[in-house]
Order: structure tokens, then sequence, then C-alpha cells
């Protein structure tokens, strides 16, 4: 069996970082002043994304726990360096919970990006064999063939 | 006071992504995770098992919201479909629960170690973000599409 070739570190942060962008683009989300979700006060040391960022990265890298992933980012180089300003464990927690409205509408732009914004099975397609008069006892003897939708959902 | 656990919701799409996610207490029936989205802003046709039936108040309710619920009845149903949609439907139950068992594996549903409750919720809207994130990434890479084992390696 072929083994799925493994991404350095840095190219899966690059690619999630890229990724986030292309949701965030799909969202009609800008960022201003390093805030994706408008708020008072002064300019944060570490961006909006870049939170959003290593959120997801602790899920994708399986981390159970924000203390082993804390511990695992201050000790790592490759990491230091590609965020160099870094929050304190409770912050970052804070800054989650807070960007958590904005997770919802970026799982929904993904897919939209992906091709799903609309689903394939709306109400206005007409499904046979549901009304009340074909399904009473002496209806009247219906097409018993099922119609071959446009796209067959899968 | 007894802690009863919590149960999640998982709205997939037909290409296996998550386009919502839920989660209510464990000691309620699961249609109660299908009147929870009369308070979100999510509107869509949903396919789900038998336990997904609403209540005739509730349908209407939900038809108002704009959620379209084809859920598969239970088998003392008084007015049963049609033979072709219930096997429809019966054909579609298998690819969801392999992705419910998929999702579950991969972004180890029960790891999730918070003291409070938004922060819980905050990292299980993460987890359903990694999982979309990883599906893009793989397609855009032309990676193995359901895979995130070289995400993990990456660690």
């Amino acid at each position: 069996m072929p083994t799925s070739s493994a991404l350095s570190l840095e190219d899966t942060v690059t690619a999630l970082y890229c990724a986030l962008d292309d949701a965030l683009a799909e969202a009609k989300i800008e960022c201003r002043d390093g805030k994706l979700i408008p708020r008072r006060g002064p300019v944060p040391d570490m961006d909006d994304r870049e939170v959003l960022c290593l959120a997801v990265l602790q899920e994708l890298l399986r981390f159970e726990s924000d203390n082993r992933f804390f511990l695992w980012i201050a000790n790592h180089p490759t990491m230091r360096e590609l965020f160099p300003r870094m929050l304190t464990r409770q912050k970052f927690a804070e800054r989650r919970a807070l960007l958590t409205p904005l997770m919802q509408q970026l799982c929904q732009a993904f897919c939209a990006l992906d091709g799903e914004g609309q689903p394939p099975f709306s109400s206005s397609t007409r499904i046979p064999f549901t009304s009340v008069s074909s399904c009473a006892p002496n209806a009247a003897r219906v097409s018993t063939a099922w119609p071959q939708p446009a796209t067959a959902p899968r | 006071m007894y802690f009863h656990g919590a149960r999640e919701h998982l709205i997939f799409t037909p290409e296996g992504r998550v386009a919502f996610l839920l989660s209510i207490p464990g000691n309620r029936h699961d249609v109660n995770g299908l009147y929870a989205l009369l308070k979100t802003p999510f509107k869509g046709a949903l396919l789900g098992d038998s336990a997904y039936q609403p209540n005739t108040t509730k349908a209407s309710q939900l038809q108002a919201h704009g959620i379209h619920v084809h859920a598969e009845q239970k088998s003392n149903a008084k007015q049963p479909r049609p033979a072709p949609l219930r096997d429809w439907l019966h054909a579609r139950r298998s690819p969801v629960e392999r992705r419910i068992g998929l999702f579950d594996h991969q972004f180890h549903a029960q790891g999730t170690l918070n003291r409070a409750v938004r922060h819980y919720h905050a990292r299980r809207w993460a987890k359903a973000l990694g999982h979309n994130c990883s599906r893009h990434i793989n397609a855009d890479q032309h990676l193995a599409f359901e895979s995130v084992a070289h995400f993990n390696a990456a660690a």
C-alpha cells in the first residue's frame, strides 16, 4: 500500500494559513488592524488569523490539551520562528472563544468554496410518491419508475 | 446534580464536509438536536434517520425557518412512504455514518480537555474547521482526500 507523503511542519502551517485565507475571502471577511471580528481596543500583538491558524493546527496535530500544545510550540524552533509573538495560553483560549462565530462562518465558506453552496436536494425538488393521494388505499396507479435526477446524489 | 454528557449532532454535505455542528445534553432525545437548529441561522435540506422525525408543530416551524427534513420513518409509521423512497433514504445512511465515524476517529471527538463550556464549544468548532481545512488542502495538493496522516506526521 503506498504511504501518504508527509508534509513538513512549515508546509503544513503555510497550507493551512492559505486555506483559511481562501475561506475568509469567500466569506467576505476582511482583517482590519489584526482583527477579524470588529471590537474595541488596541491593535493585538498576534493577528486573529494567526490565532485561527494555531487553533486549527492544534486539532490537526491531535493535541488534546492546550497546555501540551503550548509546551510543544515553546520547544519547537520552527514554530517559534513562524509565530514570533506568541500569546499566553489563557489569552489564546480567550481569543479562540471570541472567534467561535467566525469559525462557524468559515466552515460554511469551505462548503461554498468547493461548490456546495446550494444543497442538491431542495424543497422545490418534487418528490414522487409522497402525496397523500398516492398513499391512499384506492389510489390511482402511478408510475413506479423512479425519475433519474439531473445530478445523481451520493 | 448529574452530568449526562453531551451529544454532538453533525450536518455533513454530500461531499463530506461539516456544514454545522451542535451539542446538546446527553439526556435529551436526538430530535432536540433538530429543534435546536431553529435557534441558529442554519437553513437547508437534511436527510436523517428515524430519530429526526419532527412532530407536527415543529415540522411547520422548521419549514418556515427554511429547514426541510427528510427522515427515515419508524417501522410503525401510520402513513408509510413508498418503497423506492424508503430504500433511497436508507441507502444514503451508510456514507453519512462512515463520515461521522471518520470525524470521530481523526479529530478524536472525545479528546477535548477544557474547563469552561465556551472554550469547549470553541474547540469543537475548531475541530470542524480543521476537518474542512484538511479536505480543502488535500484537494488542492492532490493528496488522499480524507486522510490526515500527513498532517499528524508533521508534528
